[in-house]
């Protein structure tokens, strides 16, 4: 076999490889996962694991929108450490205090 | 001469310049793979919250004033289960309490002890009981940091007018669950309640409808003075519903900050430094070589068409060795090294299985990104040597 012929076999076989990589990441066990969020009655969100730095980065259901966020400011969300390198960002919720409707957010201001 | 043998002719190319392959290889790789591997965790994330949102509860209620999140008296519990349309209504506690010399941050939830299911597959342990000590499950950060095991003591940890107990650690959360798992302590309701020193004060009702009522009963409340007369300072209910919660997650899929818009600044300035190699570094090169090709009998099109399957298969290689290495790298190293800088109060070496999925949109986004990238400078510098007489690109 020549050069040509083993670069081109070489690049099938990594690109193969990185077709087996896509598929195999995106099996995985999630009855543990729902067993834990039923069990605690859904908790978590965000990209944050520690509650005390930044609630609304944990969980938008535990505050409403970012403490540390300066909002006028432009940026201002990246003043808070958890945002600030958030890998997995999200706006906050709608205000509650209309009537609730039946839309899609099921929350109208 | 075929298309087939030209593009040979690309893969030879390819063989005869190995430092310049080697160098764009590499700089694309080192481009790509933080980008891969953080659309990996990032839509790992997403998984994880949808199922969040997906087996939680139909409305969370608590309570506003002042625009902030306050507790809700516990005795709102039987007001809320006689609304119409309300299946269940459980009272919630979560908060957070240092433990330990070092004041770890701890996710204290308390549940009803009555809500608790008999035996569960996702702790090693039991679930904790109502009488006797308090009775702890904790998570695997803390089990690692605080060197807590099953059966484990711990000294009274909080403050308390009616006295301190000491505690017992029944059980730990799996490691693979989920990430949000790793700094909790689960307990009972009324454990919560102790160690919190509010016994008449919960966080949140997390209440399930009759299905079709949950916007009804969610008007319900917003109207009712369930937590007190707000006209009288009292605590204005705030309800969120699961279609609000699900309402975020398209948002997170499509919107990036901080992290990403670093890196997309750190890529395209790589990318510059790629477009330089492949172009200025190897033109004089490149002209003798396209020079020789015109020369012998090659046309415009062919040598450009030569450039672009040596580029392709540039920009394949790389983008290719950099999904196996992010998987390898998520997967079967967990993480390491990475994961505290995707995901916030995490170590070097996390505690759980780092939450990631590789889909194929981001992976073909960085396929393309090398593709342009490489193909704008080393397309051009080609073109523009082949365009000359032959004569004038040998010289």
């Amino acid at each position: 076999m020549n050069q040509e012929a083993m670069v081109i076999l070489g690049v099938v076989v990594l690109f193969a490889a990185a077709l087996g990589a896509l598929a195999l990441s995106s099996t995985g066990e999630e009855s543990g996962l729902a067993e834990f969020q039923q069990l605690v009655g859904g908790l978590g969100f965000g990209s944050e694991a520690d509650l005390s730095r930044c609630a609304f980065g944990f969980d938008p259901r535990l505050d409403r929108q970012c403490s540390r966020q300066e909002s006028p400011v432009p940026c201002g969300m990246s003043f808070c450490p958890v945002h600030g390198v958030a890998v997995f960002t999200y706006s906050k919720l709608p205000e509650t205090a209309g009537e609730m409707s039946n839309g899609p957010s099921g929350v109208t201001p | 001469m075929t298309a087939v043998e030209i593009a040979r002719t690309g893969v030879t190319s390819l063989l005869v310049h190995k430092v310049r392959t080697i160098v764009v290889i590499a700089t694309l790789f080192a481009v790509i793979l933080p980008y891969i591997a953080g659309m990996g965790v990032s839509q790992g994330l997403q998984r994880d919250a949808t199922a969040s949102v997906r087996y939680g509860a139909d409305l969370y209620v608590g309570g506003e004033q002042f625009g902030r999140m306050v507790p809700v008296p516990r005795d709102a519990l039987q007001e809320l289960r006689s609304m119409e349309g309300v299946q269940h209504v459980t009272p919630r506690i979560v908060g957070t309490i240092p433990l330990g010399q070092a004041g770890e941050n701890v996710i204290l939830i308390g549940l009803p002890a009555d809500d608790f299911p008999a035996s569960v597959s996702c702790i090693t342990g039991r679930m904790p009981r109502a009488a006797g000590p308090h009775e702890f499950v904790v998570g695997t950060e803390l089990q690692k940091r605080l060197q807590l095991s099953t059966g484990a003591s711990l000294p009274p940890f909080y403050r308390n007018p009616h006295g301190e107990r000491v505690s017992k650690i029944v059980g730990v959360f799996k490691s693979e669950i989920s990430l949000w798992q790793s700094h909790v302590m689960l307990t009972t309701l009324d454990s919560a309640a102790v160690v919190f020193n509010q016994p008449d004060l919960i966080t949140d009702f997390l209440i399930t409808c009759r299905p079709g009522y949950e916007s009804q009963v969610g008007n319900a409340i917003l109207r009712s003075s369930v937590f007190g007369d707000p006209r009288r300072a009292g605590v204005r209910p705030r309800v969120v519903s699961r279609a609000a919660l699900y309402d975020l997650l398209p948002e997170g899929l499509l919107h990036r900050d901080g992290i990403f818009s670093l890196h997309f600044l750190i890529a395209f300035a790589a990318g510059i430094g790629i477009v330089l190699v492949t172009s200025g570094f190897g033109l004089s090169e490149r002209r003798r070589e396209v020079g020789i090709l015109k020369a012998t009998g090659w046309q415009t099109d062919e040598i450009l068409m030569r450039g672009f399957v040596e580029n392709l298969l540039i920009a394949l290689i790389a983008a290719s060795a950099a999904v196996i290495a992010a998987f390898v790298w998520l997967k079967w190293l967990n993480g390491m090294g990475v994961a505290g800088i995707f995901l916030g109060g995490v170590g070097g070496v996390p505690t759980f299985q780092v939450p990631f999925h590789l889909g194929p949109i981001p992976a073909l986004l960085a396929f393309l990104i090398s593709v342009v990238l490489v193909m704008s400078g080393a397309l051009y510098s080609t073109w523009r040597a082949a365009v000359v007489p032959p004569f004038e690109a040998l010289r």
